[in-house]
Formats: C-alpha cells, sequence, structure tokens
C-alpha cells in the first residue's frame, strides 16, 4: 500500500498523460473515417440516381419504340375485323 | 525525489499555461466558435412519379455546372479549343460567355456525370463544377399537362407549377434535414465536438392511374388528327367511367418538362381543366337522361320534327335543315335533332332543366387533383332568358371544361354515379402508403336510366353520322358534338370546336374518351373531325383491353 501510495502520482500522470494522446488519436482517427464516409454517401448517392435515371430510361416506352424502330420493326399490326367470321360458331 | 518533485512542477507550470490560455482564448478575448460549428442541409430526394403500372414517369438526376475562374486559367484559347467539343459547343460561344474581368462566370448548365469527368481528364486549370438535381422524363412530354413542371421561386427554391408537381408539391419535396458539425482546417469533423445530423425526409412518390400505353396511342392518334384537320389544338381524356380515374389526358401542342423554359408560357395551360368551351350537342343526352329520370318524356313518345322553331326572335332549327316529321326520343339523339331537344326542354320546364345543370355539377370544380382546375360559370336562375333555356337543352349559350363534361357523361353510362375523377391512387412513403379511392359525389341518375341511355347512345352510333367509323361487330356508344365559337357577344360561324365523346362495351363500359379538336379547317362538324379520332383511338384501346366484339 505504500509502495502504491508512493508511485500514486507517477502513475496518474502516466494515464492522464498516453490517455489523452490515446484519445486524440482515436478521436483524428475516428473524424477520417466519418469523413470518409460522409465522401462515399454522397458518391454512391450520386451513383444510385444515375443509375436509377439508366434504368427508367432503358425502361421506358419511349425507349422501346426507338430500339423497335432502329430493329425495323416498328411495323403496326392492325387487327382484322371480322364482318362475316368464315365458320359457324359451336353452339 | 527533487527530480520527481522537478517533473511534477514543470507539469504543473505546463496545465497552468495551457489553462491560462484557455482561459484568454474563452473568456478574455473568446474565439467566435461558428468558425468551427458548420452547418449544412441535406436536401431530400424529391419524390418519383409512376403510372398505374409502375413505369416511371418522373424520377431525378443530377446535372451539373460547368463555371470558370478567368483569373486562374492559364491558355484560354488551349483551354476553349479542348472543352468545345466536349460541351458540344462552339469556341465563340464559349469565348463569349469568359469575361476576364469577372472572378466566376457560368459557362454551361445541364452537363452529364460523363461530361464533367471528360472535363476532370484534361486537367485543365480554373474550371469547376456546380451539382444541381433535376428532374428526369423517361416519357419526354407525353404526360406533360399531367406533370407540369419543376422550376424556381423567388428565394431559388425548387418549386412545382401546374399538374401534379404543382398540386403535390408539399407531398412531392419531403423535408430537409440538417447535418451540425464541428470541422478542423481540413473540414474533418471533429470528433469531440458538436455532432448532430437530422435526417432528410424525401419525397413521397406517387403512383398515377395513367396507363403510359394509353397516352401513347392517344397522342399518337391525336397529333395525326390535328395534323389532318389543320386544328388549333386539341385535347383528349380517357378515363375509367365506373371510377372515373384518369387513364389518359393529352392536350396538344404541349412542351418538354424538363426544358419547359424554352416553350411558350401558353402551352403550360392544360386544357382539359382550364379551358372553357360551348359543349354543343355532346349535350343533349344529359338533358336526355335527366327528361327520363323526371318523367317529362316516355322513350316512346313521338314529336313530330316538322320544321324550325321560333323563341322570341329567334329560330332554331337542325344542324343540316331537314325535318323527318314523327320520330320517337332515340331518333332525336340519333340525328342530333336541335329543335327535338327543345321540345324536350319545354317538356321538363325551366326549373327542371336549370337544376338538372346544376345536378351534374357544372358551375363547380370537379375537385381532380391538378393544378389549375377552373369552376366555369353558370348564372343564377334569375339571369335566364327564354333562350338560353332553349339553346342549353343542345349544349349552347354554356360553358364547362372538358373535365367537367366527361364526369358528367360517364355518370349517365356508369348506373348514375356522379363521380370525382381522380390522378393519383396511391402515395408510397417510406413509413406509410395511402391509398386513393374512388368518391362518389352525387348520384345522377337511376340505374334503370342509365341502361336507357346507353342503349339510346348505341343506337345512335349505329344509325346516326358516325356509323361507317365504327369497327364492325363492336358494341361503342357515343355523340358527335359542334359548337361555334363566341367571341365578342356574336358566333363565328368559321371557328367551332368539334367533339367526340364515346365508350365501349356498351354493355360493360371499360373507357370512357372525350375528343376535343379546337377550328379544324378541313370540315367544322364533330363527326368528320373529332369522331375519326376517337374511333381510331377506339380501335386501339379495344385490342389493349381485350374487349370482345358483341
Amino acid at each position: 500500500m505504500k509502495y502504491f501510495k508512493k508511485y500514486l502520482f507517477s502513475i496518474l500522470i502516466f494515464f492522464f498523460f498516453f490517455g489523452n494522446i490515446y484519445f486524440i488519436i482515436t478521436g483524428v482517427s475516428v473524424s477520417k473515417q466519418i469523413h470518409e464516409y460522409e465522401v462515399n454517401e454522397e458518391k454512391y448517392q450520386e451513383e444510385n440516381t444515375i443509375l436509377e435515371t439508366e434504368v427508367s430510361k432503358i425502361s421506358s416506352l419511349q425507349y422501346a419504340s426507338s430500339m423497335s424502330a432502329s430493329l425495323t420493326i416498328d411495323k403496326e399490326i392492325n387487327p382484322i375485323y371480322l364482318n362475316n367470321a368464315p365458320f359457324a360458331l359451336n353452339r | 525525489m527533487t527530480k520527481v518533485r522537478l517533473l511534477f512542477f514543470s507539469f504543473i507550470c505546463l496545465f497552468l499555461i495551457i489553462i491560462l490560455r484557455l482561459f484568454y482564448i474563452q473568456v478574455i478575448n473568446p474565439v467566435n466558435t461558428s468558425d468551427y460549428l458548420k452547418t449544412k442541409t441535406i436536401y431530400p430526394q424529391r419524390g418519383r412519379v409512376f403510372d398505374r403500372n409502375m413505369l416511371p414517369l418522373v424520377t431525378n438526376q443530377t446535372k451539373y455546372r460547368l463555371f470558370m475562374e478567368p483569373q486562374k486559367v492559364k491558355n484560354e484559347y488551349d483551354t476553349f479549343k479542348t472543352i468545345a467539343p466536349i460541351l458540344g459547343m462552339e469556341e465563340a460561344s464559349i469565348e463569349a460567355r469568359f469575361d476576364k474581368t469577372k472572378n466566376w462566370v457560368s459557362i454551361k448548365l445541364g452537363l452529364s456525370k460523363n461530361q464533367v469527368t471528360q472535363l476532370e481528364l484534361t486537367k485543365l486549370t480554373g474550371m469547376g463544377y456546380d451539382e444541381e438535381q433535376t428532374r428526369y422524363y423517361p416519357e419526354g412530354s407525353a404526360s406533360a399537362h399531367i406533370l407540369g413542371f419543376v422550376g424556381k421561386n423567388i428565394e431559388g427554391d425548387s418549386v412545382g407549377y401546374f399538374g401534379i408537381e404543382g398540386y403535390y408539391d408539399k407531398d412531392l419535396s419531403g423535408l430537409p434535414g440538417l447535418i451540425r458539425s464541428d470541422r478542423d482546417l481540413l473540414n474533418q469533423p471533429i470528433f469531440l465536438g458538436t455532432q448532430e445530423k437530422t435526417a432528410p425526409e424525401n419525397g413521397r412518390d406517387l403512383v398515377l392511374t395513367i396507363d403510359s400505353s394509353v397516352q401513347n396511342i392517344v397522342k399518337k392518334q391525336l397529333k395525326e388528327g390535328i395534323d389532318r384537320y389543320d386544328a388549333k389544338k386539341g385535347c383528349v381524356i380517357v378515363a375509367d367511367p365506373k371510377t372515373m380515374e384518369i387513364l389518359s389526358l393529352i392536350c396538344l401542342p404541349d412542351f418538354d418538362p424538363e426544358v419547359y423554359y424554352s416553350t411558350s408560357e401558353e402551352t403550360f395551360k392544360n386544357s382539359a381543366i382550364s379551358d372553357l368551351y360551348e359543349p354543343g350537342s355532346t349535350f343533349k343526352p344529359l338533358i336526355m337522361a335527366a327528361a327520363l329520370q323526371n318523367k317529362a318524356i316516355k322513350i316512346n313518345d313521338i314529336y313530330n320534327e316538322s320544321g324550325s322553331v321560333t323563341i322570341g326572335e329567334y329560330t332554331i332549327q337542325t344542324w343540316n335543315n331537314s325535318y323527318e316529321g314523327k320520330i320517337n326520343m332515340t331518333r332525336i339523339l340519333e340525328k342530333s335533332s336541335n329543335v327535338g331537344m327543345v321540345y324536350i326542354g319545354e317538356k321538363m320546364g325551366n326549373k327542371m332543366l336549370f337544376d338538372t345543370i346544376n345536378k351534374y355539377r357544372f358551375g363547380e370544380k370537379t375537385d381532380i387533383d391538378l393544378q389549375g382546375e377552373v369552376s366555369g360559370y353558370i348564372k343564377p336562375y334569375s339571369k335566364w332568358y327564354p333562350i338560353d333555356f332553349a339553346t342549353a337543352t343542345f349544349g349552347q349559350g354554356l360553358v364547362v371544361t372538358p373535365i367537367q363534361m366527361i364526369r358528367a357523361f360517364a355518370s349517365i353510362i356508369n348506373g348514375g354515379h356522379l363521380m370525382q375523377p381522380f390522378i393519383v391512387k396511391q402515395l408510397i412513403s417510406d413509413k406509410q402508403k395511402i391509398e386513393i379511392h374512388p368518391k362518389e359525389i352525387a348520384r345522377a341518375i337511376s340505374t334503370e336510366t342509365s341502361e336507357l341511355l346507353k342503349n339510346m347512345l348505341f343506337s345512335t352510333i349505329e344509325n346516326g353520322e358516325t356509323k361507317r367509323l365504327k369497327p364492325a361487330g363492336y358494341s361503342i356508344g357515343g355523340k358527335t358534338g359542334t359548337a361555334q365559337i363566341a367571341l365578342k357577344g356574336y358566333y363565328d360561324a368559321s371557328k367551332t370546336i368539334a367533339s367526340f365523346i364515346g365508350f365501349a362495351s356498351v354493355r360493360d363500359p371499360k373507357f370512357i374518351a372525350l375528343v376535343i379538336i379546337y377550328e379544324p379547317k378541313t370540315s367544322q362538324w364533330g363527326s368528320e373531325t373529332a369522331a375519326p379520332i376517337f374511333f381510331n383511338i377506339a380501335k386501339e384501346l379495344i385490342v389493349y383491353y381485350n374487349i370482345a366484339p358483341q
């Protein structure tokens, strides 16, 4: 106990000193991480918006009609309305 | 021991210096803490808009503005030459915007991420980029009048104008979030300082009753029709007659909502809800329905159509001045007899006729969820002259909006239910999903009278002016209308508003469509302009909705 009391002050100084350094280093490191997350969040949001725009463009009817025109499959198929059916209905 | 004491006092002195310095910084000469505390608004994502099949109609996109700081640009002519092909601009245009006397000049707005990446690869000095969220419309201008657009208010904030962007602006906008954070010189957060974040609440997504496929069909047919008949403009509304869900609403000319500022303001107005017109003969079935409902006439009553009718100093004729003698009530609609309708009006009496117009809620807003609807005006009963009662029976001398007209007409074919038209069926947020259900406003006529009217309108197509246009084998009901345009108190005979309102199938109507063509030049009649457009649309919708022949 006497030995402990003798070195108490030195021990406290040691813990305060290195504890402070530890907290400062950890704080800087966590700050860097927060900053990185912020940058990444913005980047992913931007990428997400770009991808969403691309998906909506590709799934649009305008895109489908322009694709069909470029592939020359845009000829309309008009239905044939039957005035007189050539066969009898099965009644 | 002396060494330890020396160390102890050294530490004491050091801490004392730090404490005194802190006291000086914080108390004697306090530093403004706002230099460290940064506040940043987090803007929410504006809500997206989908059609009834969840096809996106409006999403968000990020666009960039290229700006330059002229003082920092090293070799300006090389810079212009390098960036011109990336921007798709002439070098001279860039040079014209480049003002050496200024510290900051905007070169081009609306750049894509790809363009920005290419510009960054050039590693030129004195260039920078501002980011901006804008709206993206995958279907282009297909639903311009329904959607409206997003512009800026006086404070520079994004605000929705017209259509659902205007009507649902608060729902779409969401709520902004906030970051309060202590930052060091490198703009990195100070971990032990203030760090607060209030997350933004993104805007609600809207699911519309609109069907993009029907929109495309209608737009194509309306555009061809306006070109063919050399008309000034045109509108088509397609709805589900039972619920008044709007399936399609197209008015031409329209505008590109992404670059709305490049078109005339006049085109922003949605004629389907903001323009008033005299409905003409499309109004006749509404009066006929009320007369049958109130037992003022019976369906088999006979009217002797012997010639024109005189009301005061005015003479009323049929559209072609031909008279068939004894005809029944269905025939009055088939041949669109004005004098026959005056007879029905007389049978009803002025008060009943006036009440009928009010019962269909003309002169009141339909409360459709689009910004810019007008109510129109029905003058008070005391101000009606005898000629007004006579002309009102065939849809002249009173004004309605197209949306009021289709709502009233739907009520006479859906069993008599006057419904509130609507465009948005669902509002979706992170927390909840709100469903909007059809709403009945009033009961216009009985189910039995509605059945009678459906058959009369079927007969009107089978035996009327438009029978040659109808696809064989299918049951379609409808009525043409031609109204002259009133200018300075007189009707201009050369200018008409041609319309057609029809539905299919007669037994179980899947859709009702109103076609209005303003000032067609090839023919003034609804049967020769609006009706062909309606039947072209109907032929495609019959296939789309898989309506069986009857």
